[in-house]
């Protein structure tokens, strides 16, 4: 690892080195391998835990919609019905997924009381079950009523050979109500099952087990065990306080989720009543960061990009790094931000994906804690504003709703705003901007290894000194090496499986029933230690002057303006094909 | 701060709880009644229970759908009869 040294003359030179050691001492490396042993265990769980018959299913619907899409020009019922099976296939859905559900599982929502996050008995879960069974009835009834409507339409299209465009639209139109009715349907069966719970043991479980998991690599660095599995019971507790908050229903709609919440109540904790000694030793936010961005990079599958064609790449592949680029030089020429990590941290915050990237960005430019808050912060109040004016803009406008969404998924920083955006508008409009989103995400894998290199081999450096390859290797920070090693192994996987089978057995199986859940809890241990050793005065030296903001917002008009062109281009003129079957 | 006395310091940490609080309950609630948009978001995210804050695509449930639906359209996009220049 490199190291930065002052020599007698005052001069910051670079010393670097490397042993073997560093395998078992270094913290960079502890991410890796306890990565890569839940990313293992994972697979060896969830692979053999095919869901019955997935390999028939999948044959079926695929035949079933390819002969579908030959029979007629628009998406059929029988279409539909092919996709929704193949949707249904889930390995999280299995005996492994059900188990790590429940011992994995975070505190759920409420409303006015924060204990029904943590416990519901059965005569709560009762209550909740009938007084949503009505409105699932009802639901219910009209989707059968819009099917029947729509199966009518089609058999009137296809009676005149596909050929009456007034009938096929007429089918189409039909069609699309009894999605919406059926998507309706499927919301309210979901309120009528809920299910009595305790998070509390599993809670006290999980902390336990964490906190000897992460005690291991504490042991091999050569630091105090005991120390951190003390104050590690104190950064759990308010890791698990933040899920209660961010559950809140208002906090939900609003998007202030565990991340802020761990921030904020840690800054509020260290900065009144102070934060105990004993729980210092257990406040290790890189080890916790970069162990969950190890977990992060096998949820990078690069086979997404291509998931609604070349529009989607260029929207979020061509757009997304040229405004990352550009809003880094005008912070460093124009704003002349003085500290380089803070501009990048929040030039990748803006452009690529909000948090994650920021996160991601952060750790491969040794940002400071401080600075990671920062930006969290700005993209947390952009979000939430983003997430309602861009939608009624769109509305009031008339612009098209894909193209809208197509726009939203490119600019709005958290998928869960995208979402909540896209679905205000339509459900075209929330499957475009999603997937934009989720293509976008995959962009992090690239950005944090880009930023890595060029932190190593142009930034840390004396100006005009000539790095060598060794010395980079040296100061590269080498759990983005895990990341990358993860998100290759896991797309190459997924590319070999097939996409059908990737969705059942890795997204919806390792990824969503597993190692995500782990994922999430890693980061908020991180967001919890960050918050218990920050100082506020600090973090108000990162804002002077309000460059950050400054930066935010012109980084962002600029981004709103390219991906707002570039998607209509794409999805308008270059490939109308797509944009009208979508 | 950390030099106040104690009493001053759990003040301040009753205060910030007190924030928190009214954040939930008082601000963020009258920001919904005062702004019309706010109620339709709102009201989109607890019928779809969506989570506003989840940042990447893996931690919101409906990607996993956009994603099959996107993708199986590209991959089979109608062409039958009736097509328009078919």
């Amino acid at each position: 690892m490199a190291e930065t040294t002052q020599n007698s003359g005052d001069v910051v030179v670079d010393k670097g080195g490397a042993s073997w050691s560093d395998l078992w001492l270094k913290e960079d490396y502890w991410a890796i391998w306890l990565g890569f042993i839940l990313l293992i265990a994972g697979l060896i769980i969830f692979l053999p835990a095919k869901p019955k018959d997935m390999d028939a299913i999948i044959s079926k619907s695929n035949a079933v919609m390819e002969s579908e899409a030959a029979r007629a020009p628009f998406k059929t019922v029988a279409w539909f019905k092919a996709q929704d099976d193949k949707q249904k296939l889930r390995a999280s859905g299995s005996e492994a997924g059900k188990f790590f559900k429940k011992w994995m599982a975070h505190p759920g929502g409420w409303t006015t009381n924060p204990m029904d996050s943590l416990m519901m008995s059965q005569e709560q879960a009762d209550a909740l079950n009938a007084k949503a069974m009505p409105k699932f009835e009802e639901a219910k009834a009209k989707a059968a009523t819009a099917l029947a409507a729509a199966l009518e339409a089609e058999k009137a299209a296809e009676a005149a050979a596909f050929q009456d465009a007034g009938l096929n639209t007429a089918a189409e139109e039909k069609i699309d109500s009894w999605r919406k009715a059926r998507a309706s349907e499927s919301r309210a069966r979901a309120k009528t099952t809920s299910k009595p719970y305790n998070h509390i043991p599993s809670l006290i479980v999980l902390g336990l087990v964490m906190g000897l998991f992460f005690a291991v690599g504490i042991k091999f660095m050569g630091k105090d065990v005991g120390g951190f599995l003390k104050g590690f019971s104190v950064v759990f507790a308010l890791s698990a306080v933040s899920y209660v908050f961010a559950g809140q229903a208002t906090m939900k709609q609003y998007g202030v989720e565990y991340a802020v919440w761990a921030i904020a109540i840690g800054m509020l904790i260290a900065n009144t009543i102070g934060t105990p000694k004993w729980v210092k030793p257990a406040l290790e936010v890189e080890y916790f960061i970069k162990t969950g961005l190890v977990l992060l990079g096998a949820e990078v599958l690069f086979s997404k990009i291509i998931a609604i064609g070349i529009p989607g790449i260029f929207v979020a592949w061509v757009v997304t790094p040229v405004v990352l680029i550009c809003t880094f030089i005008f912070g460093q020429k124009v704003l002349k931000m003085p500290s380089k990590t803070l501009n990048m941290v929040i030039s990748a915050d803006m452009s690529v994906c909000g948090t994650s990237a920021a996160i991601a960005t952060a750790a491969a430019c040794r940002a400071k804690k401080e600075e990671l808050t920062l930006s969290i912060g700005l993209s947390l109040v952009f979000t939430a504003i983003m997430m309602v004016a861009m939608p009624a803009f769109i509305k009031a406008v008339g612009m098209p709703y894909i193209l809208g969404g197509a726009w939203m998924g490119g600019t709005i920083d958290a998928t869960g705003a995208v979402a909540a955006a896209g679905a205000f508008l339509s459900e075209k409009a929330l499957y475009v901007a999603a997937t934009i989103k989720m293509i976008q995400n995959v962009l992090i894998g690239v950005t944090a290894f880009g930023v890595a290199v060029y932190w190593c081999a142009k930034v840390d450096c004396v100006e005009g000194q000539k790095v060598s390859w060794m010395e980079i290797w040296y100061r590269f920070p080498k759990f983005v090496l895990g990341f990358l090693g993860a998100s290759i192994l896991f797309s190459v996987m997924d590319g070999s499986m097939g996409s059908d089978a990737g969705y059942t057995l890795l997204d919806h199986g390792v990824l969503r029933g597993f190692t995500g859940m782990a994922r999430g809890w890693f980061f908020c241990l991180a967001f919890s230690a960050i918050g218990l050793a920050t100082n506020f005065r600090e973090l108000a030296h990162y804002f002077k002057g309000g460059k950050p903001l400054i930066l935010y917002v012109c980084g962002q008009t600029f981004n709103l303006i390219l991906t707002l062109g570039m998607a209509y281009v794409m999805f308008y003129l270059v490939f109308p094909d797509i944009t009208a079957k979508i | 701060m950390q030099n106040a006395r104690p009493v001053a310091r759990w003040l301040a940490f009753l205060a910030g709880c007190a924030f928190f609080w009214s954040l939930m309950f008082v601000i963020c609630p009258a920001i919904n009644r005062t702004f019309p948009d706010m109620q339709r978001i709102a009201r989109v995210v607890d019928e779809n229970n969506l989570r506003t804050g989840m940042f990447f695509y893996t931690d919101v449930e409906v990607t996993g759908a956009a994603a099959m639906h996107t993708s199986s359209t590209v991959r089979f996009m109608p062409h039958g009869a009736g097509r328009p220049g078919g």
